[in-house]
């Protein structure tokens, strides 16, 4: 690998190759992000998911396209399409599992990978950009994800959708009227799925792609963070490359397929074993059609939303309840700027860093919970502390990152 | 690796949080555990057996087709025709959906509700509860019929003759097979399902190992170089 002839250089040789990169930089492209591009050599599990997500997207993008076949985004017909596609269509049953379980997945996989950046302070300078990016990214998932699930017209989709979008309804003065702008109609109906469905297959993946895009091309300007938090490129050698770094291709491509595999494997024993996900990937009151005249016992959003639907409950007040689930995610954003320590990793930053960290994991895992559940006063006490819990990870990172008791950093990267 | 670990770690940390919010929520709900597996045809086809004599009186499975399910339980298409006697009057047809004759007014009259389509009520209530709720009718000494599942149930006692004439092991036998079929016709699917998984995962476990293998031949100069 110390072998690194300098191919930068368009091919000039008249082949195929050297007619389309007289044309378009295909062969500059691939190398810039690809063949020479170095990532540290010390990426660690938490570095798979990245590449992971954008296989899940992959996944979503393809299965979405092959449903949307067959489905019928009308309020009369898309649940009996549903089960046209799980029962007649050929492989319908399959391609509709991949997208279900998919969405679950995707989720999965970004909220590991947003944690290797809170752990590793992926986040910090010079990689702001990467973050806010990835943010919009998530905020987009979120959106793309929300209106999906109202597409099976379900008796969850519906009056899970009913109570999202009756919370613009909080908004003063203007909350009704934006709340019916958005649905199209007093409650949800017809013309609502089918915007949904637009928003959904055409308007959100195309911004979706966009945004990976750019969040790739941000990265590759500032290079990747690695588990020591260090800067790769402050040893290089003679021809100026990185001493620890390596090309994404073929190391990081090659290690890459193999944690595809392993997702793949896992992924599949979802489908194939456990398509429900224990009612949280496919609900079980889904199976029922929207019913507008039936409001279910309990209204629980999927998984991926409870620790920002348990938030919002916590707040007895509507309105502040909407600001504060706002908020929560908002302060992600701004991490960057919250976070005043430089130094990146948690293997060399203080206590208080690594106390912090973990409490906001388990508030986020008590809320996702309580959001699950129907609230009790018990229940909304323990959402009460662990709202807290979750806010004050950004005012104590604020207050505590500058006055950190860190570990002296190595100067190259640790195996 | 020491990094999956850590995960793992984190992963544990993560599922015990939630597992004390839990603890302070617990209410009981005792199902019993239905037994059964859409892998057994035999049960498959006395659960469709007991669904044509029981069930199709009043409720529809409209998203099943006779000659799919006929084909699905091992019978032909005339066969499960046969099955499905009571199809339109005893006129029914391969391509007919399984859909039962009540007339929706007269079933309101009747029981003051129309009769649920049952196609997907294996996957809203779970087996388990359809399996207890059909084993939980009681007739009280004074004529009354209870459910002690579902108060207030509109269903009447449908398996009274049953459950009265059998001994109790035959009878749970007889509702699990019934719970069955449920199961198959929520998800027709799911015979293949299950049985095409170990194939796929097979392949992929396949992959796994040779992947892992790659990535160890072309990392082999990185780790000698660190």
């Amino acid at each position: 690998m110390s072998d690194n002839k300098s191919n930068m250089a368009p091919n000039k040789k008249l082949d195929i190759l050297g007619w389309i990169d007289e044309r378009f930089p295909l062969t500059q492209v691939w190398n810039e992000h690809v063949a020479q591009y170095y990532a540290p050599k010390n990426f660690n599990f938490f570095y798979f998911f990245g590449a992971l997500a954008l296989l899940v997207l992959v996944n979503q993008l393809v299965t979405g396209i092959w449903l949307t076949m067959s489905y019928k985004p009308s309020a009369a017909e898309a649940f009996n399409s549903i089960e046209y596609i799980m029962r007649d269509v050929d492989w319908g049953w399959l391609i509709r599992y991949m997208h279900s379980t998919g969405a679950s997945a995707f989720f999965i996989v970004i909220y590991v990978h947003m944690f290797r950046g809170l752990m590793y302070g992926s986040y910090q300078k010079p990689r702001e950009l990467v973050w806010l990016i990835g943010m919009l990214i998530f905020l987009v998932l979120m959106a793309e994800a929300f209106m999906g699930y109202l597409l099976p017209w379900g008796q969850m989709s519906y009056w899970g959708a009913q109570v999202i979008i009756s919370l613009f309804g909080a908004v003063p003065i203007v909350g009704d009227a934006m709340a019916t702008w958005i649905r199209g109609d007093f409650v949800i109906s017809d013309v609502t799925l089918n915007r949904f469905f637009a928003l959904h297959v055409i308007a959100l993946p195309l911004v979706l792609v966009v945004l990976v895009y750019l969040h790739i091309v941000a990265l590759h300007k500032v290079g990747s963070n690695n588990p020591d938090g260090i800067d790769i490129k402050q040893h290089k050698n003679a021809l100026g490359l990185p001493k620890d770094g390596i090309p994404f291709h073929p190391y990081y491509s090659i290690k890459d397929m193999m944690g595809a595999s392993v997702f793949m494997f896992l992924f599949a024993l979802v489908i194939f074993y456990w398509p429900e996900g224990g009612g949280f990937f496919l609900e079980a009151p889904n199976f029922e059609p929207a019913n507008p005249m039936k409001t279910p016992e309990h209204i629980a959003p999927v998984w991926y939303f409870t620790p920002f639907y348990a938030i919002l409950r916590a707040v007895p007040d509507k309105l502040l309840g909407v600001m504060a689930m706002g908020m929560s995610i908002m302060f992600l954003f701004v991490l960057p700027w919250l976070d005043r320590c430089r130094v990146r990793s948690i293997r060399y930053r203080g206590w208080q860093f690594k106390a912090n960290l973990t409490m906001f994991v388990v508030s986020f895992f008590v809320l996702g919970y309580l959001g699950t559940q129907p609230p009790t006063p018990v229940l909304t006490l323990l959402a009460q502390v662990f709202t807290f819990t979750y806010f004050s990870y950004f005012v104590v990172m604020w207050l505590t990152s500058p006055m950190e008791r860190t570990k002296p950093l190595p100067e190259r990267v640790t195996a | 690796m020491s990094a999956l670990i850590q995960g793992l770690l984190w992963a544990g940390l993560a599922i015990s949080s939630m597992s004390i919010a839990h603890a302070s929520n617990e209410h009981a709900v005792a199902l019993d555990k239905a037994k059964i597996s859409v892998l057994d045809q035999a049960s498959l086809q006395r659960g469709a057996d007991m669904y044509a004599q029981y069930c199709m009186g009043c409720h529809s499975l409209k998203y099943v087709r006779v000659n799919r399910a006929a084909k699905d339980l091992g019978w032909t298409a005339e066969e499960g025709v046969g099955h499905f006697q009571y199809l339109r009057g005893g006129k029914g047809k391969p391509t007919d959906m399984i859909e039962t004759t009540l007339n929706p007014v007269t079933a309101k009259t009747a029981f003051g509700t129309v009769p649920p389509d049952l196609s997907l009520e294996a996957r809203l209530r779970g087996t388990d509860w359809l399996y207890t709720f059909l084993r939980s009718y009681e007739r009280t000494a004074d004529g009354k019929v209870i459910n002690h599942l579902f108060s207030g149930v509109a269903m009447p006692y449908v398996l009274e003759g049953l459950q009265t004439s059998l001994p109790a092991r035959e009878f749970d036998a007889k509702v699990a097979d019934l719970v069955n079929f449920l199961d198959y016709a929520a998800e027709p699917a799911k015979p293949k399902r299950l049985m095409l998984g170990w194939w796929v995962l097979g392949f992929l476990m396949i992959l796994v190992v040779l992947t892992y293998l790659l990535k160890q031949e072309f990392w082999r100069d990185v780790k000698t170089q660190a």
